[in-house]
């Protein structure tokens, strides 16, 4: 099977066919690889490892879906995004506690991010069980109207399954 | 005008020349004479005479002739006209500093007002003696009435009670990190299993962790004791001294040590030591005996004899028989009136640790309980403790300070609030078990603070659980124990009574197992440990519904768990049953990655890092001296065993990538489904409800409004006018604010108090409350934020709450907020009816 050359710090997994392309934003590369062994060629995954590297895709191609982990606590520091006046007035000096809390929610951060460059239609699927407070969903869909979760018990199977399914 | 301002405005006239001019904004630079009468000549030039004020110019430039003239060396009548040009121009600092020049060269020069400026200024530098002095010459320059200055010897005893307690040594450091009480258990088990080289390590590594954990500290003096390094030993116990200067199992060790140095200053200040610890504990005979035998050994009969006669007086017939031919030869060699012997005296602390508002009262308190003088010293406690409701050092001393008076109930309380206050303190809880232990009715509970103070990394508790399980018959647990004590304290002030009841226990041992019955007896005692951990374990919910303050610490280490395993095993591993089935070495390899992720890899894999979640959960309960039973635990069970079954997928994995047959496949198949079912047995959402049901406050516009009231009425003032708005009324669903009950309490009781304290003096109080629930832009989690206005004077901002430098209490708010991921800020009102508003953010729980 030929190779596409890859991007720096990009992934690329290329697949026979050509059909849907997915957007993984994750930390490490396990849903990328799970994700691709599942799909068996039914899709082209391209993973990318914080905000801006997924930024920098969306602007350059286009993506039919996005899937997106919550938690970043492998990315550096300086990659996380969201840091403000806000974050510094709740955490004062404790940075660490601030660094904490910024990579146990980078994802939502990083949809905050990509919002403004997702096509209406691309599907976003976030790593995240809404069930407990549907309100929060709601709240975050005036944003990002495509956007869903995924509730906790949920095979990769399933989740693979809605990343392909037709908008 | 302040008292300050105006004096320094009274000093400037008093120096200004007689011949001074005025004259326009511009000057021209002077010849560069180096002259300082001629500089100063030519500064007061620039002045105007009389009363009328100096242009701003004016002043500038006659500080620059008067600062010129200072580096050729300026007579000190040019050095206080230059203060007072600096106070003229704002320039207070400068004043102040130019004042102290000139007091320093010729204090007969200054004027009782410039004292004055000097004293406040030093007072409020912390430098109490030297303030003191300074008012001392304020009172000796003052010629005005005895009136006026009748409120300088009040605060001269004030400076003194400061300057004494600027000088005691700061409290413990509250309990230490869970990392390092991890690595002092590491360590502990280690030196049990005989490893001593990896039990160092990690005793050096929980003091790297926390430099001040005293019992770190311990555990390592007591190894270096052992293996003979008796340098390093003596540094680690001088290290545990520093942290916590009253524990007699390293008072009693170091004694021993410092007394075997061939050195006569170390003689001296084991001599010290021996005295320290008996003092500290009157209960423990031995340690007056000792003390008198070592005072004997240094050669002053008189003091030894002193010590003798105090240890006789408790002693049995035979013990008194035993030590006449000493007594006899003391009472001889003593003289009548020996003078006092070199050294010894109470030892002096080292100066305090950077201060905060209710470490500054326990210091205070301290110079007073010092001083005998208890009320006072109670009262500064009780501020402290309010101030800071986890400085356990208050209530313990205030304990100390009740013990001594005779009220074992006040005592007991106070330690009940210490223990509550720092469970990871091992001190707290060794106090409250030996109060306990005095009670004779109260065994039992004892025991169990006893086995709290054991949990928490009390050398000592294991030396009286030893003696109670020897008492209750049980020899394994009661040898376990004394051995255990004894190789962590090898020179503890139990070390021969240890070692004689291990002796005892042993020979009986080898007695019973002569009769045969060994085993048996064996098996009952360790059948009998097995039930007694089985019974002592604790669930996660029993747990933090003791300590419901944990609940904050809790939540990111089982949200670790949750993302990890929960959501991670879950997504990952349902399924791959059927793949590995299908496709087994890509499936394998790419579990195997997941799972066990190699070592020293960025990554950790999910069982490292599930196991590691499960640890530090483990560890902070026994900070607060509980042991979880996690497989009792019917939420965290089916984790446990889950992730244990995913650990023992690492060798059928590899069999399988390595091309093992349809058997492998199955046995791998047949785990991963295991682990699969039971990882989704326990979600994350259930342990987010169990989290919430423990530690979540419900919040309604009346339980506030009752608050108020509580609170005005324990202050005798009048509750001001308040109105409420936003907060859920009578018939609607309460909010739910993630947060302790008591923290929650602790910051209305605060806030309230200072709103109060601040409305003092207004003539029509009032105050706004306001709430509403608020959802994070970007998050969309949802908060609770409060906004309190009142109309009192006074500034107020959100540097000074977090600063500390606000009215008190307010810095325990900011830090309770920060601790549960809230926050509290302050902007002036929108309400022309309130002059500011304090909003106050926290986290809340979705509706249940």
């Amino acid at each position: 099977m030929p190779r596409i050359p890859v991007a720096s710090k990009t992934t690329r997994i290329l697949v026979a066919s050509k059909t849907t392309r997915i957007l993984v934003v994750e930390d490490g590369f396990e849903y990328t690889r799970a994700l691709e062994r599942i799909a068996d060629g039914a899709a082209e995954f391209v993973r990318a490892a914080d905000a801006e590297e997924a930024e920098g895709l969306l602007r350059r191609s286009a993506f039919d879906a996005v899937f997106l982990d919550v938690v970043f606590d492998r990315t550096p520091v300086e990659r996380l995004v969201g840091r403000g006046a806000e974050l510094d007035g709740r955490f004062g000096r404790n940075a660490a506690g601030a660094t904490e809390h910024l990579a146990n929610r980078q994802g939502f951060y990083i949809a905050d991010v990509l919002a403004p460059v997702l096509t209406p239609s691309a599907r976003v699927i976030m790593a995240y069980d809404f069930t407990a407070d549907p309100e929060r969903l709601e709240l975050l869909r005036a944003r990002i109207p495509s956007l869903e979760g995924i509730r906790e018990g949920t095979g990769l199977d399933d989740v693979l399954a809605r990343l392909l399914a037709p908008r | 005008m302040s008292r300050v301002a105006a004096g320094l405005a009274f000093v400037v006239s008093l120096h200004r020349p007689a011949s001074a001019q005025d004259v326009a904004a511009s000057f021209p630079c002077p010849d560069g004479t180096e002259d300082p009468a001629a500089l100063a000549r030519q500064a007061s030039s620039l002045l105007p005479r009389g009363a009328a004020p100096a242009s701003r110019a004016a002043v500038d430039s006659a500080r620059r002739l008067l600062r010129r003239g200072r580096r050729f060396g300026a007579p000190v009548h040019d050095v206080l006209l230059a203060s007072d040009l600096a106070a003229q121009a704002g320039d207070s600092d400068e004043s102040a500093e130019l004042l102290a020049e000139a007091a320093a060269t010729a204090p007969d020069a200054l004027t009782a007002l410039d004292w004055l400026v000097l004293a406040r200024r030093d007072e409020a530098r912390g430098d109490y003696t030297s303030a003191r002095g300074r008012y001392e010459r304020f009172l000796k320059s003052h010629e005005g009435t005895e009136e006026d200055t009748r409120w300088v010897g009040p605060r001269l005893k004030q400076l003194d009670v400061a300057a004494r307690a600027a000088s005691v040594s700061a409290p413990a450091a509250l309990a230490p990190p869970a990392e390092a009480r991890l690595a002092l258990a590491d360590g502990r088990s280690a030196l049990a299993r005989g490893d001593r080289k990896a039990s160092r390590e990690k005793f050096e590594q929980a003091l790297r962790i926390a430099p001040g954990y005293a019992d770190a500290a311990l555990a390592l003096a007591g190894l270096e004791a052992r293996e003979g390094r008796t340098e390093q030993a003596i540094s680690a116990y001088r290290q545990a001294l520093a942290s916590e200067p009253d524990r007699i199992e390293t008072l009693v060790p170091l004694a021993q040590l410092l007394w075997d140095t061939p050195d006569r200053a170390a003689k001296e200040e084991a001599l010290r030591l021996f005295d320290r610890a008996a003092a500290l504990r009157p209960d423990l005979r031995p340690l007056l005996r000792q003390s008198a035998d070592r005072w004997a050994q240094w050669g002053d009969a008189s003091e030894a004899l002193k010590r003798l006669d105090a240890w006789r007086a408790k002693a049995t017939p035979a013990e008194k028989a035993e030590s006449e031919r000493l007594h006899a030869a003391l009472v001889s060699r003593a003289k009548p009136a020996a003078p006092a012997t070199p050294g010894p005296r109470a030892a002096s602390p080292a100066a305090g640790a950077a201060g905060s508002p209710a470490l500054d009262e326990w210091k205070q308190a301290s110079v007073y309980a010092g001083a005998h003088d208890d009320a006072r010293a109670l009262e500064h406690l009780a501020l402290a403790e309010k101030l800071d409701p986890t400085l356990a050092s208050a209530p313990e001393l205030a304990a100390d300070i009740h013990e001594r008076r005779g009220d074992r109930a006040a005592a007991e309380a106070a330690l009940r609030r210490a223990v509550a206050a720092a469970p990871g303190r091992s001190s707290a809880h060794e106090k409250l078990a030996l109060l306990l232990t005095g009670d004779p009715a109260r065994g039992t509970e004892a025991i169990e603070e006893w086995t709290r103070a054991e949990q928490a990394g009390s050398v000592e508790a294991t030396f009286y659980l030893a003696r109670q399980a020897q008492t209750a018959s049980d020899s394994s647990r009661a040898r376990e124990l004394y051995a255990r004590y004894l190789a962590e304290s090898p020179g503890g002030a139990h070390a021969a009574d240890a070692r004689s009841s291990l002796e005892h226990l042993e020979g009986r041992r080898r007695n019973v197992l002569v009769w045969g019955g060994a085993a048996v007896l064996l098996g009952a005692a360790v059948a009998g440990a097995w039930a007694y951990r089985r019974r002592s374990g604790w669930t996660v919910e029993g747990w933090l519904r003791e300590r419901p303050a944990r609940v904050h610490t809790a939540r990111p280490v089982l949200g670790r768990l949750q993302h990890e395993v929960l959501k991670h095993g879950g997504l990952l591993l349902r399924g791959s049953g059927a793949r590995l089935a299908a496709s087994p070495a890509d499936t394998a390899q790419l579990l195997s990655g997941r799972l066990f992720a190699p070592e020293g890899g960025k990554t950790r894999g999910l069982v490292a890092e599930g196991r590691r979640a499960l640890a530090d959960l483990q560890a902070l309960a026994r900070a607060d001296g509980r042991r979880l039973d996690l497989q009792r635990d019917s939420l965290f069970s089916p984790v446990v065993q889950g992730i244990d079954a995913l650990r023992k997928l690492e060798e059928p994995l590899s069999r399988v990538r390595s091309g093992g047959g349809d058997a492998a496949i199955a046995r791998a198949v047949e785990r991963i489904d295991r682990a699969a079912d039971l990882l989704s047995e326990t979600t994350g959402r259930d342990i987010e409800t169990m989290l919430d049901a423990v530690a979540t406050v419900g919040v309604r516009a009346q339980d506030l409004c009752d608050f108020l009231e509580r609170v005005a009425s324990e202050k005798a003032v009048p509750p001001p006018a308040l109105a409420i708005s936003g907060l859920p009324g009578p018939g609607q669903p309460a909010w739910r604010a993630r947060i302790a009950s008591t923290d929650w309490e602790t910051i209305w009781r605060n806030v309230f108090a200072n709103t109060l304290s601040a409305l003092s003096g207004v003539s029509e109080p009032r105050v706004g409350l306001f709430g509403e629930v608020v959802r994070d832009r970007v998050t969309g989690e949802p908060s609770l934020r409060f906004a309190i206005a009142d109309n009192a004077p006074g500034r107020l901002t959100t540097e000074m709450i977090r600063e500390r430098s606000a009215d008190r209490g307010w810095g325990v708010v900011a830090e309770l907020l920060q601790s549960h991921g809230g926050r509290i800020a302050v902007s002036p009102s929108v309400d022309p009816r309130y002059a500011k508003r304090i909003v106050i953010e926290l986290a809340a729980a979705p509706p249940p």
